[in-house]
C-alpha cells in the first residue's frame, strides 16, 4: 500500500523556510568556505538571510492559513512575533561579528552564526506553532541552540558555569512544560491547539468549572514557560547565564527565547486554554506582580552591568506577564475572534515584547562597545564614558532611559499600552504596581547615566574600530526615538494578532 | 483478575521500585541500572499496550545507546569523590520531598476525580490493521500528519552535534593543531589555573590579546618537576625537567 | 498464516530449539578449534573421543570444577548478575528466528518458531543492545582497570556498531515492506525473474553492500577478532571478563558464542533467504538443514577472520565505523528508497 502525502504549502511558511535555508548555507559554506573569507561572508549572508525572511513576512501578513496538516499556522501572532524575533537577530548579528572575532580568545564565527539561526529558527517555529507538539520542538530547537551560545565564550569558567545552570534549569522546565501537555492531551485527546480549544469548551459544564485535571496541566504548563521566559520565581537561573554568556549571546537569548516563549505562552494559554481563562488569569498577574517587584528590586543593588540588565529583564517580563494578564477576550480563544470583544492585553504584549527588543539588545550593544575598548562591564566602567565618548553615553542613556519609560522614547508607549491595557481589564492595582515599580527602576537606570556624566574617567579607552557595531547602535537609538512616534501602526498590527485561521484553507490541507 | 491486569501491576510494581531505587541509590553506577531496570519495564508497559514498535525502540534507543553511554560516564566517576547528596542539606531534603508528595497527591487527586475526558483518536485495531500493523500505523501518521514536528526534531538532533562538537574540540577549530602539540600538555586551560588568569574587572574578563606576548611566566614546581604555567591558553607548556 | 498451537507445543519447540543451540555452542568451540588447527598447521583437540569430539564436555566439566573466585573490591551484586545478562539476551534471541513454516508432526499442526513478532527483526537488534550491559557492568563491578577499559571499549564499540548494523538492514526492510522475520524471509522465497535467467530472491542480491556491512558491523558487535577489543589480551590481560573464572567465565563463554550462532541464524534468514534451498518446499527438514548450513558457513566466516585478521587498532576501529561505513550504509538506503520509489512509479 503506497503511502498518500500531501505537499505542505511551503509559500505561507517562506520567512521560516528561508531561516531555514540560511542555517543550512551557513553550515556548508562554513566547511567549505576559506577561513579568510569567512567573517564578511558568513556576516553578510546572515544579515542578508534575516532581512529576506522579514521581506517575505508581508506576503504572510493577512494571508490567516495553516498547512503541515495544521501543525504550521500563518497569523497575525506568527506575523507580529517573527517581526520582533528577525529584527532581534539583525541586531544580534550586528552585535556579535566583531566580538566574537576579536574577543575572549576568538571564537568560532561560522558555528556561532549556524547556532544562532537555529536558534532563531527554533524561536520562528514557536510563533507558528499550531499544535503542543510544535510548540514544545520549536522551544527545544531554540533553547538548545541557546545553551551551547552561552557556553561560547568556553575558556572561561563564569561562562561555561552560567550555561551548565541553565542547561539544567532549562531541560527540567522541558521536562516539566511536557508533562503538562501530557496531562492537557489526555484530557482533551488531541495536540491540535484549535481542537483543544474546541474540545474543552465542549465539555465546560456549569459556572465554577474546575477540573483537577486540567488545572494540573495548566499549573505545570506555567511553570514550565515561566521558566523558559525567567519569570520570578523560575528565575534562578537567568543572572548568571547573562552575566556569563558573551555579551551579545546575552543580547540575543534576553530577547528571542523570551520571545519564543511569550508566543508559546499566547498560543497554550490563550489559543487552547482560552476556555479556562478565569483559572489562570489570577495566576498570571501575581506572577506579573512577584516577577515585577523582584527583578526591579534586586537589580538595585548590582554593580555589574550586565547582572544589572539581567534583573532588570526580569522586570520586565513582568510587565509584559501585565499586558497577558490583562487580556479578556472570548471564551474560545481564537475560534471566534477575539479581537471584535476588545482586547487590549496580548497587543500591549507584543507591543511591549518589540520595544523591549530594542531597549535592551541596544543597552547589551554599549557594554559590548565599551568591552571592545578594554573595559570590563561594572559600573566604574562606565565612569566619565560622556566626556571620553560622548555619543556612546548618549546612546546608552537613550536605552537607559528608554527602559525606564521616559515620555517621548519607545519604553514609554510600551508601558503606557500596558497600564491601559490593565486599566481596561479592571486591574487597577496591577496597573499601580507598575507605575510604581517602574519609578524604582529609575533608581538603577539613571545611576547608570550618572556614572557616565559625572563621574571622572579612570582610564582612557583603547582605539578600535567597530563599524557594524555602531551601525547598530545608532539604528537601536532611531528605533527607540522614532518608533514611539509610529505606534499606532504597529498596535494596528499588533491588534490582528487573533484574525482566525482561514478553515477553508485548514480542510483544504487535510486537516 | 485476568492475567494481563496481574502482569501489569507486576511491571508497574518494578517499573515503580527501580525509579525509586534510582533516587535513593548512593552508588551512580547503580542508579544507571536502575534505570536500564525502569526503562526495560517502560518497554514492557508498551508490549502490553500493542505498541511493540515503540517498545523496541524504547530498548534500542534508550536501554541500548543512551544509557550505555550514561553507563560509560558513570564509571568513570569516582563514588567516593561525588557531592554527598543525602547526607548534606537537610533543609533541602525535607523541602524536596515534601514538594515531591505535594505533587503526587495532586496527581492522584487529579486523577481520581477526573471527569473530562479525551476524545477518542482513530487509532482502533480496525483501522491499524487496515495500515498493515502497528509500524506502519506509526509511519503513516509519522509522515503526513507529524511530518514538520518529526523533521525539526532531526534538527534539534544536528544542533545537538554541532553543539557538541564545538563545545567539545579543544582548541579554535581547525587551527594551530601542530606538531608542536604532540608530547605537550596545555596547562593553560582556565579551568586548571583560573587563579593564574589576569586579574581584570570582575566579571568578565576579556581575554589576553594574541597580538602582545604574554609576560613570561614564573616557573614553578610540582613534583620535582618545572611546570611553566602560561597564562594565554593559546600558549603551551613543555613539561619536564629543566636544566 | 501461522497455525494456532496450543501453548504447550509452543514451550515443547522453545525448549527442543534452545537445547539444541546451547549443544550447537558447545560444538562450535570445537568446530573453531578444529578449523583454526585446520589452518594453523596444527591437529586440534584429538585425546577426547574420536576426533575430540568430547571435547567440549571435558572442558565444561573442568570450568565447573573450577574455584569461583571474587574480587574483594567486587561490586558483589553486579558481580553475579553481569555475566547472566548476557547469556540470556542472547539466548532469547533466537525466538524470533524461524526454522520454517508451519508443519504437521504426529498429527499436530506445529510452528518451526517460537513467536513470529511483527517487530522481530528489531527484536533481535534490541536484544543484542541489552547484551552489552553484561559487558560494561562486569566490567565496572570486577574493580580491574584492565576490566574496566575493556568494558569502556565494549559501550563505545557496540554503540557504534549497532547503529551501522540496524541502517544496513533497513535496505532489507524496505524491500521486503516488513519488519517479521518470518515474511522477510517469505518474500525471498519467490523467484526473481531476470528474463531467462531466474534467480532465488535473496536479499544478498539486490543489496549486497547491506549485506558486506552487514558482516562488518556483526562482527563488531558480537566483540570478535578483528575487532575484539574489549578483550584485547595483549593489552587489557583479557578485558571486561579478567576478574572471572569458572561458572561464571563461562556464562561470558556461553553468551559469546551463541551471540555468534544467534547472529549468523539471523543473517542467514535475512539475506540468504532463510530455509530457502533446492527441496525445502517439499521437506521441512531439509529447509532446517539449509539454514544450519548457511548458519554453518557464517560460523566459518567467523572463525576465519580470526585466524587471518590482526586487531584494528581503536581509533581505526571508530573511524571505521563512522567515516567509512556510515556514509556507505546512508548511501545504501538513499538508493534503496529511489529505486523503489522507480519500481513503484512514483517517480518519472
Amino acid at each position: 500500500m503506497i503511502l498518500d502525502l500531501q505537499t505542505p504549502d511551503f509559500g505561507i511558511a517562506l520567512p521560516q523556510v528561508i531561516v531555514f535555508g540560511l542555517a543550512i548555507a551557513l553550515v556548508l559554506l562554513d566547511a567549505f568556505l576559506d577561513k579568510a573569507k569567512h567573517f564578511a561572508w558568513l556576516t553578510g549572508l546572515s544579515l542578508g538571510g534575516y532581512a529576506a525572511a522579514m521581506v517575505a513576512l508581508v506576503g504572510q501578513d493577512g494571508e490567516n492559513k495553516s498547512t503541515f496538516s495544521g501543525m504550521f499556522v500563518a497569523d497575525g501572532l506568527t506575523v507580529f512575533f517573527s517581526l520582533i524575533i528577525l529584527s532581534a537577530a539583525v541586531l544580534s548579528v550586528m552585535v556579535a561579528a566583531s566580538y566574537i572575532e576579536r574577543l575572549e580568545g576568538r571564537m568560532p564565527i561560522g558555528e556561532f552564526y549556524v547556532l544562532l539561526a537555529f536558534s532563531v529558527l527554533g524561536a520562528l517555529l514557536t510563533t507558528s506553532a499550531g499544535d503542543l507538539i510544535m510548540v514544545f520542538v520549536g522551544i527545544e530547537l531554540s533553547s538548545l541552540a541557546t545553551y551551547v551560545l552561552t557556553a561560547f565564550a568556553k575558556r572561561r569558567l563564569s561562562s561555561v558555569e552560567g550555561a551548565l545552570k541553565y542547561f539544567l534549569l532549562g531541560i527540567f522546565a522541558s521536562a516539566i512544560l511536557v508533562y503538562g501537555m501530557a496531562w492537557i492531551y489526555g484530557s482533551s485527546g488531541t495536540t491540535n491547539l484549535d481542537g483543544i480549544s474546541r474540545h474543552i469548551t465542549s465539555q465546560i459544564g456549569g459556572e465554577d468549572f474546575r477540573e483537577p485535571s486540567l488545572l494540573l496541566g495548566l499549573l505545570l504548563l506555567v511553570v514550565g514557560l515561566g521558566f523558559k521566559m525567567a519569570a520570578v520565581p523560575f528565575h534562578m537561573w537567568t543572572p548568571d547565564a547573562y552575566d556569563g554568556a558573551p555579551t551579545p549571546v546575552t543580547a540575543f537569548m534576553s530577547v528571542v527565547p523570551k520571545a519564543a516563549a511569550f508566543a508559546a505562552t499566547v498560543r497554550v494559554l490563550v489559543q487552547a486554554l482560552g476556555p479556562l481563562r478565569d483559572d489562570w488569569l489570577n495566576l498570571i498577574a501575581v506572577l506579573a506582580l512577584i516577577t515585577m517587584a523582584f527583578g526591579n528590586i534586586v537589580a538595585i543593588s548590582q554593580r555589574n552591568v550586565k547582572r544589572m540588565l539581567a534583573y532588570s529583564s526580569i522586570a520586565h517580563t513582568g510587565y509584559m506577564l501585565v499586558g497577558l494578564a490583562a487580556y479578556q477576550g472570548g471564551q474560545t480563544g481564537f475560534g471566534t475572534g477575539a479581537a471584535e470583544t476588545g482586547d487590549q492585553g496580548i497587543p500591549s504584549l507584543l507591543y511591549y515584547m518589540l520595544a523591549y527588543t530594542f531597549m535592551n539588545i541596544g543597552a547589551f550593544a554599549v557594554v559590548a562597545w565599551l568591552q571592545h575598548r578594554g573595559a570590563g562591564m561594572t559600573l566604574d566602567d562606565f565612569s566619565g564614558l560622556a566626556t571620553t565618548n560622548p555619543l556612546a553615553a548618549a546612546a546608552m542613556t537613550v536605552f537607559m532611559v528608554s527602559l525606564m519609560g521616559v515620555p517621548p522614547l519607545l519604553g514609554f508607549y510600551a508601558k503606557y499600552y500596558v497600564i491601559l491595557a490593565a486599566i481596561d481589564a479592571d486591574l487597577l492595582w496591577l496597573a499601580l504596581s507598575v507605575v510604581v515599580l517602574s519609578a524604582v527602576s529609575a533608581f538603577f537606570y539613571l545611576r547608570v547615566v550618572a556614572v557616565m556624566y559625572f563621574n571622572e574617567p579612570d582610564v582612557q579607552p583603547r582605539a578600535t574600530t567597530t563599524p557594524l557595531l555602531n551601525i547598530g547602535i545608532a539604528a537601536m537609538v532611531v528605533a527607540n526615538i522614532v518608533l514611539g512616534l509610529f505606534s499606532a501602526d504597529l498596535t494596528d498590527l499588533a491588534e490582528r494578532w487573533s484574525d482566525p485561521v482561514d478553515v477553508e484553507a485548514a480542510v483544504a490541507d487535510g486537516r | 483478575m485476568p492475567w494481563d491486569v496481574i502482569i501489569f501491576y507486576l511491571i508497574a510494581a518494578v517499573c515503580i521500585t527501580s525509579a525509586v531505587g534510582v533516587v535513593v541509590a548512593n552508588n551512580p553506577v547503580h542508579a544507571g541500572v536502575f534505570l536500564v531496570i525502569c526503562f526495560l519495564n517502560i518497554a514492557a508497559t508498551f508490549v502490553m499496550m500493542g505498541a511493540e514498535f515503540l517498545a523496541v525502540v524504547q530498548v534500542i534507543v534508550y536501554t541500548g545507546a543512551i544509557l550505555v553511554l550514561v553507563l560509560f560516564v558513570l564509571m568513570l566517576v569516582d563514588p567516593d569523590d561525588l557531592p554527598e547528596f543525602h547526607t548534606a542539606r537537610p533543609v533541602q531534603r525535607v523541602v524536596g520531598l515534601l514538594l515531591g508528595a505535594i505533587l503526587l497527591l495532586e496527581v492522584g487527586a487529579a486523577i481520581l476525580s477526573r471527569t473530562v475526558t479525551g476524545a477518542r483518536g482513530d487509532a482502533t485495531a480496525q483501522n491499524i490493521a487496515a495500515a498493515g500493523g502497528n509500524t506502519q500505523a506509526l509511519g503513516r501518521v509519522l509522515y503526513s500528519d507529524y511530518l514538520l514536528a518529526f523533521e525539526v526534531v532531526s534538527l534539534v538532533l544536528l544542533v545537538g552535534v554541532i553543539g557538541a562538537i564545538v563545545l567539545a574540540l579543544p582548541e579554535r577549530l581547525g587551527e594551530q593543531i601542530s606538531i608542536t602539540r604532540r608530547g605537550t600538555i596545555s596547562l593553560g586551560h582556565p579551568r586548571g589555573t583560573d587563579a593564574a588568569l589576569p586579574a581584570g574587572p570582575a566579571g568578565e574578563t576579556p581575554m589576553v590579546d594574541r597580538e602582545t606576548p604574554s609576560p613570561t611566566p614564573e616557573p614553578t614546581t610540582a613534583g620535582g618537576r618545572t611546570l611553566i604555567m602560561v597564562t594565554d591558553p593559546d600558549e603551551r607548556t613543555t613539561v619536564g625537567t629543566r636544566p | 498464516m501461522p497455525a494456532d498451537m496450543p501453548l504447550w507445543l509452543n514451550f515443547v519447540v522453545a525448549f527442543v530449539i534452545m537445547n539444541v543451540l546451547l549443544v550447537g555452542m558447545a560444538y562450535m568451540t570445537w568446530f573453531e578449534r578444529k578449523v583454526m588447527a585446520a589452518m594453523q598447521d596444527r591437529m586440534g583437540p584429538t585425546r577426547t573421543g574420536p576426533a575430540g569430539l568430547l571435547q567440549p564436555i571435558a572442558d565444561g566439566i573442568k570450568l565447573l570444577g573450577k574455584e569461583d573466585l571474587i574480587p574483594a573490591a567486587a561490586d558483589k551484586l553486579v558481580f553475579f548478575f553481569a555475566p547472566l545478562i548476557i547469556f540470556v539476551t542472547a539466548i532469547v534471541s533466537v525466538a524470533v528466528i524461524p526454522f520454517g513454516g508451519t508443519v504437521e508432526i504426529f498429527g499436530a499442526d506445529v510452528n518451526l518458531f517460537i513467536t513470529d513478532l511483527n517487530v522481530g527483526a528489531l527484536y533481535v537488534l534490541a536484544f543484542g543492545s541489552i547484551g552489552v550491559y553484561g559487558i560494561i557492568l562486569g566490567a565496572y563491578a570486577s574493580a580491574n582497570r584492565f576490566s574496566l577499559l575493556g568494558g569502556l571499549r565494549a559501550a563505545a564499540q557496540v554503540v557504534s556498531y549497532e547503529i551501522i548494523l540496524g541502517l544496513a538492514l533497513v535496505g532489507v526492510f524496505m524491500l521486503s515492506g516488513s519488519l517479521s522475520l518470518r515474511e522477510i524471509m517469505l518474500t525471498q522465497q519467490t523467484e526473481l525473474d531476470l528474463g531467462p535467467l531466474a534467480l532465488p530472491n535473496w536479499f544478498i542480491l539486490s543489496q549486497p553492500l547491506a549485506f558486506v556491512i552487514y558482516m562488518i558491523a556483526a562482527v563488531a558487535e558480537t566483540n570478535r577478532a578483528p575487532f575484539d577489543l574489549p578483550e584485547a589480551e595483549t593489552e587489557l590481560v583479557s578485558g571486561f571478563h579478567t576478574e572471572y573464572s569458572a561458572f561464571r567465565f563461562s556464562f561470558y563463554f556461553l553468551g559469546e558464542y551463541i551471540n555468534m550462532i544467534v547472529i549468523s541464524l539471523f543473517a542467514a534468514t535475512l539475506f540468504l533467504g532463510g530455509t530457502d534451498g533446492p527441496g525445502s518446499d517439499a521437506y521441512w527438514g531439509l529447509g532446517i538443514l539449509w539454514l544450519l548450513l548457511k548458519t554453518v558457513a557464517f560460523l566459518f566466516f567467523y572463525v576465519w577472520l580470526r585466524t587471518t585478521l590482526p586487531r584494528f587498532r581503536y581509533d581505526q576501529l571508530m573511524g571505521i565505523a563512522w567515516k567509512v561505513l556510515l556514509p556507505l550504509v546512508l548511501l545504501n538506503i538513499v538508493v534503496t528508497a529511489f529505486i523503489r520509489l522507480v519500481g513503484n512509479g512514483q517517480v518519472f
